[in-house]
């Protein structure tokens, strides 16, 4: 091609819709086909044709970009490839396997961090964003800028800049969360009180699942031998292993605002008339929430658990930013994905990291299969 | 309605890309394109950089490249800026796909990482072929594999011991451990009201576990120790590996006191720790600094008429093997084995490394040439710079030859984090590694 | 009813979403702030909450860096053709799941769930791998043309949810009027889930607009480059001095398409579906 870039991807682009309205149409006749061929009624037919026409981009673009890649990743799982090597795959079979589920404790205790961060992160994060959307749903003014203020987070991703912000917020001695966490303890003394029952539940917890994943107790019992924090204590974050997790949870939280999205256009769905009819039989905020808004938001709640699970087991980049540049903490807060990069493309074992990648995705197809089959106790589409 | 206005923005765009001066997108375009008919087939020399400042790549674009044009008609030199972050990605694309830039800018300790899929430039660039080589200071290390040359360093950046001297308490610089622990004790405090640190006696690589692997390498070789015994096993069930650990863990007492303490690290800011804020005439916080020139403030502070720069010096008391080391990272670039015109990228590379050039190009860097004849002019200028490149060339330790070192970085930070949590004793860290470290070096 | 509680409600509402809001903005403030500091006070130690003398030098110099304007415009050309490709295909695509009864339907969307679960590190190597077979690297289509196949899982996902609750006698109606499905997407569905749409736009938009690795890889050459790995390539590893206001200029001016995107498509989001299309 010698046009210049810009007319390359339009013409490609160009082509490309061309190609997929062929295949389309392709696809959509071929099932017809079958469907004619294995005696379906005539309307069955018509829908069939429409049916992969329409799902037809969404396949093609499956086994163009995805299954193609994924046989690639599939294949190089049952070798030794390392990408620095000069030498081509070798065939080892099952060893990548073996030794990923019975001889790796640091995968072990990446899935052990993982599933902490996503029972502790993912509940919260859907809590938070469903507070919020509730809150930004009543009448306030400005409530533009504060639903800005609140998707600002994902805008701005997780770039130096944003590394750099939370570095100076979650320092121990002088960042700003801390000093709130200080204020509030001088000035009301329960609180304080409070303040450090919590750091030592906290610690107690994240050494217990820190010697799960190690295998050894030591920290716990340190943690249990050091005994109630004393009084100018106050979270640790981004400079304790005990703390490392919280962190990211707070991190993730932060990064709410897409659910919070979701939340608030599915609490603006919700008819008026069912409201006004709950004011007129007297109902207060409690009971509008919850006999009215709630059950109406189940399928947005079920959407962000859906993806909100699948993001959090799949967890990387707050992880990396946080501490990418403190190694010695990563350990205490490695997540599955992470370690697949750190295979992949730090120790450049593309073939071990392609055998992670499948165990990855196998663990997460078996917890969201489970999602799912329970999903029929507690969602109602509306009318569906 | 929106889809009118993406629409539009299509067709305006494409507007704009018509009218846009083409100029720029001819480099690529060429790149891509189907042989012009030319005498000779057209090709690209593509290199991949990381370590360059707007006027490096200007630099290359108005004086390097086109000589190197000129003299070889038919070639055109393509520079491709790309940044560190994602490189890890992008290198494995490289080398999986087999195709990509010919000439590639790696990090220090890549050689061992990549060495196999580099180019052999021993014929290009040895000293049979090229007399100049043999200017080239330590650094050159870096850029081997097996013994044979596979690219060119460009810069070194050491790391030194940088102190205040008006805050030190006590003689400056420590010569040995015991000395160290001592002048930790005396220059750290701790502010009771936030359990944090208020002044830090050693800031290493890592200011909150002070056990970063490169600072536990950099003593590990201040005592004379080896990494590998003569058999290539690894050296970690040494004494002086055992020294190495317990000091790692003795520092880190001395300034936080135990873990139990929970003491908070130094607060975070921009600028070097071991600077002064122009309007508070507060301290950042650190009395020494043990880290590259790039963790200093800049050299036009006026805080440097009281910054000794030092190497390490060790535990001559203990360790009658001890030297004095600055332990340095070289980056460089290296060819790549799948590239078809390695004689080509030679030729660039020796015309990017003249003594002249070498200068050149660290000058736009303020980093100290891998030549040593290339170390005059701001180098000289600069008294810290001078300095620096003194202690370099005498002390100067590559950060290389390290196997399997992304896994040993993650090995080693792993059994240091329990180290500094008191989970481990100085010896299991140490059998730890050597343990793990095997097994990573076996496969 | 005006009662002290709930003036009282009212204000601690107020307070709270104020103070939330500060730390969801603060690192927005911090780039900003830092923008228009000049260099010396940037890396000088200590933290500099707003500049004594705030300076608009950076941004000046940035409007005139030719690099800086050309990231510009990749960025809204890339984003806008690959938004405008897989809104399409994805719309479509769940209209197929949500409003038409095909054979194996329940199985190719479940398979469409899994893709969500492919870590994406998985496949970053075998595609460069794909792409470099078919010497699309260097060039803008490995980044726009996978979208045109309703690439984003999750995006399905969601329209079809949307498009799940609006009730079938609507479709049954039109198909009885004579319609086919073309007629029934075109004019009936898709203008009732205006809001999800925004919303999916406005999610595609943020992640096109902020994507660093998948340029990064396969662009390759600074007139390509889009917005965010042009300015990865502003820090300098091994410099003594980061520019800090130029990259935080450069980041802040990165952030404000898309919060100019969001506020206009917060009323699309939020004006909201009234499911009445039962009532007529």
């Amino acid at each position: 091609m010698t046009l210049n870039p810009y007319f390359e991807v339009l013409f490609t682009a160009v082509l490309t819709i061309g190609f997929i309205i062929v295949t389309s149409l392709g696809l959509g006749q071929l099932a017809r086909f079958i469907a004619r061929q294995v005696g379906a009624s005539k309307r069955h037919q018509e829908n069939t044709f429409t049916g992969y026409a329409f799902a037809a981009p969404w396949i093609v673009g499956f086994l163009i970009f995805v299954i193609v890649p994924l046989g690639y990743s599939f294949y190089w799982s049952f070798t030794d490839y390392r990408v620095t090597e000069n030498t081509p795959p070798n065939w080892i079979g099952l060893d990548n396997y073996a030794r990923l589920i019975t001889n790796d404790p640091g995968f072990r205790s990446s899935i052990v961090n993982t599933l902490y961060l996503t029972a502790v992160g993912l509940p919260l994060m859907i809590a938070v964003a469903l507070f919020l959307a509730v809150l930004l749903n009543q009448k306030t003014r400005g409530e533009r800028v504060f639903r800005m203020a609140f998707y600002l987070p994902v805008i701005l991703g997780f770039n130096t800049a944003v590394l750099l912000a939370w570095r100076l917020m979650l320092n121990t001695g002088t960042g700003i969360i801390n000093q709130l966490i200080r204020a509030l303890s001088t000035a009301f003394p329960p609180i304080s009180y409070l303040n450090r029952g919590i750091i030592f539940v906290q610690e107690l917890i994240s050494a217990l699942f820190l010697g799960i994943s190690s295998g050894k107790f030591t920290l716990l019992n340190r943690v249990w031998e050091a005994g109630f924090p004393a009084a100018n204590r106050v979270p640790m974050w981004v400079e304790s292993p005990l703390w490392t997790k919280m962190s990211v949870v707070l991190l993730m939280i932060w990064g709410c605002g897409s659910m919070m999205l979701i939340f608030l256009s599915g609490l603006n769905n919700i008819p008026r008339e069912l409201h006004d009819a709950a004011d007129v039989d007297g109902a207060n905020n409690w009971q509008h929430f919850w006999k009215i808004s709630f059950p109406l938001l189940t399928p947005y709640v079920f959407y962000n658990l859906i993806v909100g699970l699948i993001a959090c087991l799949q967890i990387f980049e707050p992880i990396y930013v946080l501490y990418r540049d403190s190694q010695p903490l990563v350990p205490s807060t490695i997540s599955m994905v992470y370690y697949l990069w750190q295979a992949s493309f730090r120790n450049f074992e593309i073939g071990y990291g392609s055998a992670i990648s499948w165990v990855i995705l196998l663990i997460i197809m078996a917890v969201t299969a489970i999602q799912f089959m329970i999903q029929k106790r507690w969602v109602n589409y509306d009318l569906y | 309605m929106r889809t009118k206005i993406f629409i539009l923005l299509i067709l305006t765009s494409v507007l704009f890309s018509a009218c846009a001066s083409p100029t720029p997108t001819q480099a690529p375009a060429e790149a891509t394109t189907v042989p012009e008919p030319a005498a000779a087939e057209p090709v690209t020399l593509k290199i991949y950089l990381l370590d360059y400042t707007p006027d490096t790549i200007a630099w290359l674009k108005s004086d390097i490249n086109p000589a190197f044009e000129a003299a070889h008609p038919g070639v055109t030199v393509e520079i491709t800026e790309g940044s560190w972050s994602g490189w890890d990605t992008t290198f494995a694309g490289f080398f999986a796909a087999g195709e990509g830039p010919d000439i590639i800018n790696l990090g220090s300790e890549m050689n061992t990482l990549y060495g196999p899929s580099l180019a052999d430039m021993e014929q290009y660039l040895g000293a049979a072929a090229w007399p100049d080589i043999s200017n080239f200071g330590p650094a050159l290390e870096n850029a081997k594999f097996e013994g044979k040359l596979r690219g060119l360093p460009i810069f070194t950046a050491p790391r030194y011991v940088f102190c205040r001297t008006d805050l030190a308490v006590g003689s400056l610089p420590p010569k040995n451990f015991a000395d160290w622990v001592a002048f930790a004790k005396a220059n750290t405090t701790i502010d009771a009201a936030t359990n944090s640190l208020t002044q830090q006696a050693l800031v290493p690589v890592d200011a909150g576990s002070m056990a970063d692997w490169q600072w536990w390498l950099l003593v590990y070789y201040s005592l004379g120790g080896q990494l590998y015994k003569a058999d290539g096993t690894p050296n970690f069930d040494s004494p002086e590996a055992l020294a190495t650990t317990q000091f790692m863990l003795d520092m880190r007492q001395a300034t936080y006191g135990p873990a139990a303490d929970a003491v908070g690290a130094l607060p975070a800011g921009q600028g070097s720790v071991i600077d002064i804020n122009d309007e508070t005439a507060a301290n950042n916080g650190a009395v020494c600094l043990a880290h590259s020139g790039w963790a200093a403030p800049a050299f036009d502070r006026p805080v440097w008429e009281n910054i000794s720069i030092e190497p390490f010096y060790g535990d001559p008391a203990n360790f009658p093997n001890s030297k004095p080391v600055v332990l340095a990272f070289n980056d460089w670039l290296a060819v790549a084995d799948y590239s078809k015109h390695k004689d080509l990228a030679a030729d660039w590379l020796k015309m990017a490394f003249t003594k002249e050039a070498n200068h050149k190009w660290n000058e736009t860097m303020s980093l100290i040439p891998s030549r040593n004849d290339a170390q005059y002019g701001y180098v000289t200028d600069s008294p810290q710079l001078k300095k620096e490149a003194e202690l370099a060339s005498k002390y100067g330790v590559g950060f290389a030859g390290i196997a399997e070192a992304a896994k040993l970085s993650v090995i080693m930070q792993e059994a240091l984090g329990k180290l500094i949590t008191e989970e481990l004793t100085p010896a299991e860290v140490n059998a730890q590694i050597q343990e793990q470290y095997l097994i990573a070096l076996g496969k | 009813m005006r009662t002290v509680w709930h003036i009282t409600k009212r204000i601690v509402l107020y307070i709270f979403l104020t103070s939330a809001s500060i730390v969801m903005s603060f690192p927005l403030f911090w780039m900003i702030s830092s923008s228009f500091k000049t260099l010396e006070e940037t890396n000088s130690p200590g933290i500099i909450l707003w500049p004594a003398h705030p300076t608009l030098d950076a941004y000046i110099a940035i409007f005139k860096n030719i690099d800086f304007l050309r990231s510009y415009f990749n960025s809204v050309f890339y984003t806008s053709l690959s938004l405008i490709g897989t809104l399409a295909s994805v719309a479509v695509v769940a209209y197929a799941f949500s409003r038409v009864k095909w054979p194996g339907r329940n199985v190719v969307f479940f398979l469409m769930l899994s893709t969500m679960m492919i870590p994406p590190q998985a496949l970053l190597v075998p595609q460069y791998v794909f792409f470099n077979k078919l010497h699309w690297i260097g060039s803008f289509n490995p980044i726009v043309i996978p979208g045109f196949f309703a690439g984003g899982a999750a995006m399905i996902f969601l329209l079809r949810q949307s498009m799940a609750q609006i009730p079938v006698e609507l479709d049954e109606s039109a198909f009885m009027d004579g319609a086919n499905h073309l007629q029934v997407f075109w004019e009936i569905i898709l203008p009732l889930v205006k809001a999800p749409l925004a919303i999916v736009s406005t999610f595609l938009f943020v992640g096109l607009w902020n994507s660093l690795l998948a340029p990064l890889i396969y662009l390759q050459t600074i007139s390509l480059y889009t917005l965010p790995v042009y300015v990865s390539t502003l820090y300098n590893i091994n410099s003594a001095v980061q520019p800090w206001p130029t990259i935080m200029t450069a980041a802040v001016l990165t952030t404000v398409p898309l919060m100019v995107v969001f506020f206009i498509a917060q009323r699309y989001i939020l004006e909201g579906v009234v499911i009445s299309g039962l009532k007529g």
